[in-house]
């Protein structure tokens, strides 16, 4: 049951069709350029939020491609949280990556910023009994930086490479938790829009497989390194991720129709019906950054890791 | 003997006859939706026959967090 590309080539994905590395390599950057025509046109200058994995690689690749065709400004933006034995991977290949495609990165890191790193935080969580996953220690800190840093730099777009595993795993591991409001923020175009201190979010991978950028980075990136967050089995990011892989091995299609129904059926009444994002967005008493409470979540945690 | 690479760790597996990657995955309790196939050092689909002398690595999907 060999199948090939319809030009004869070997096939290298095979999702809906089996296309070859060139035909593969088009449609996804076809499909990238399409959404970012759609969403950056008006754009004047962008951030893009970079790992140093495989998704934020293609992401920033297929961005800055489009950037210097549409006379575009751009700059990386990403985050050091100091994990030892990983972190330290991602961010020489993120480096090296930048400087070959002259692209300007900016990097934060957890320890210049609070004085502390995240291993270092995980350590004062296990001595205090806090009960916080590192996983959330880190989004947070990591929203806080990307957004602030971006919004300080004059970008009023800032991407991130969520693809569409992602998006189900996300909208999954809400449900568990039973986090409505978190849902209505998502989307290809997220984030709390009506305040002038954050930055609209793009995900234009949202419609991508994982396993098409998994297949993208092998073939385009090959000194990528195969490195993983020691803190990964806090998360319950990995059980929302062999509970959809299961689905989608027992019922071909899962993920497609999960993430078809909610951005287009569940969303959109979400969006509408949103106490989130119709209340009036506040800044944070402590560090002028928009909250929807009076002490945002980087100050709250700050506060209970740091006194 | 086919030399299978997954997960940071090799073992051979002998075939009796050609195999479909799909059925050698289902085989090795490995998902398809998880991992890449990279047979001979070439990135191939799940559709694929693997024979014996033929070397393959189970590259995961998901990395980072």
């Amino acid at each position: 049951m060999v199948v090939d590309c319809f030009c004869g080539e070997k096939a290298v994905y095979a999702e809906n069709k089996p296309l070859c590395k060139f035909h593969f390599s088009k449609w996804l950057n076809d499909f990238v350029n399409e959404r970012l025509d759609k969403h950056l046109k008006e754009t004047e200058v962008i951030a893009v939020a970079v790992s140093g994995g495989k998704d934020s690689t293609a992401l920033l690749d297929f961005t800055n491609k489009w950037a210097i065709k549409n006379k575009k400004k751009l700059f990386a933006i990403s985050i050091d949280e100091g994990i030892k034995g990983y972190k330290e991977y991602t961010l020489n290949f993120l480096r090296n990556f930048c400087k070959d495609n002259k692209i300007k990165l900016y990097i934060h890191s957890f320890k210049k910023e609070t004085g502390k790193t995240l291993d270092e935080l995980v350590n004062i969580r296990d001595t205090q009994n806090f009960s916080e996953k590192a996983c959330t220690i880190c989004g947070i800190f990591r929203r806080y930086f990307l957004n602030k840093y971006a919004r300080e730099r004059g970008a009023t777009k800032i991407l991130f490479a969520h693809n569409r595993d992602d998006e189900v795993q996300t909208f999954i591991m809400n449900l568990f938790v039973g986090n409505l409001p978190q849902m209505t923020i998502k989307g290809e175009l997220g984030g709390i829009i009506n305040h002038s201190k954050f930055v609209t979010r793009l995900k234009p991978l949202i419609n991508i497989p994982e396993k098409a950028l998994a297949i993208y980075s092998l073939l385009n990136y090959p000194n990528l390194p195969d490195t993983e967050c020691p803190y990964l089995n806090e998360s319950i990011r990995s059980m929302s991720r062999n509970f959809i892989n299961e689905l989608e091995k027992r019922k071909k299609g899962a993920k497609k129709n999960i993430l078809e129904v909610y951005l287009k059926e569940i969303l959109p009444t979400l969006k509408k019906n949103s106490k989130l994002i119709h209340s009036n967005i506040k800044e944070c008493a402590e560090c002028n950054e928009p909250s929807s409470k009076n002490k945002c979540n980087f100050c709250e945690l700050i506060c209970r890791f740091f006194v | 003997m086919v030399e299978i690479e997954f997960e940071d760790k090799i073992k051979n597996l002998k075939l009796n006859k050609s195999k479909l990657i799909v059925d050698l995955m289902v085989d090795l309790k490995i998902s398809p939706e998880a991992y890449v196939c990279i047979l001979n050092g070439n990135v191939v689909t799940e559709n694929e026959i693997v024979t014996e002398k033929d070397k393959i690595k189970f590259a995961r999907v998901w990395s980072g967090g």
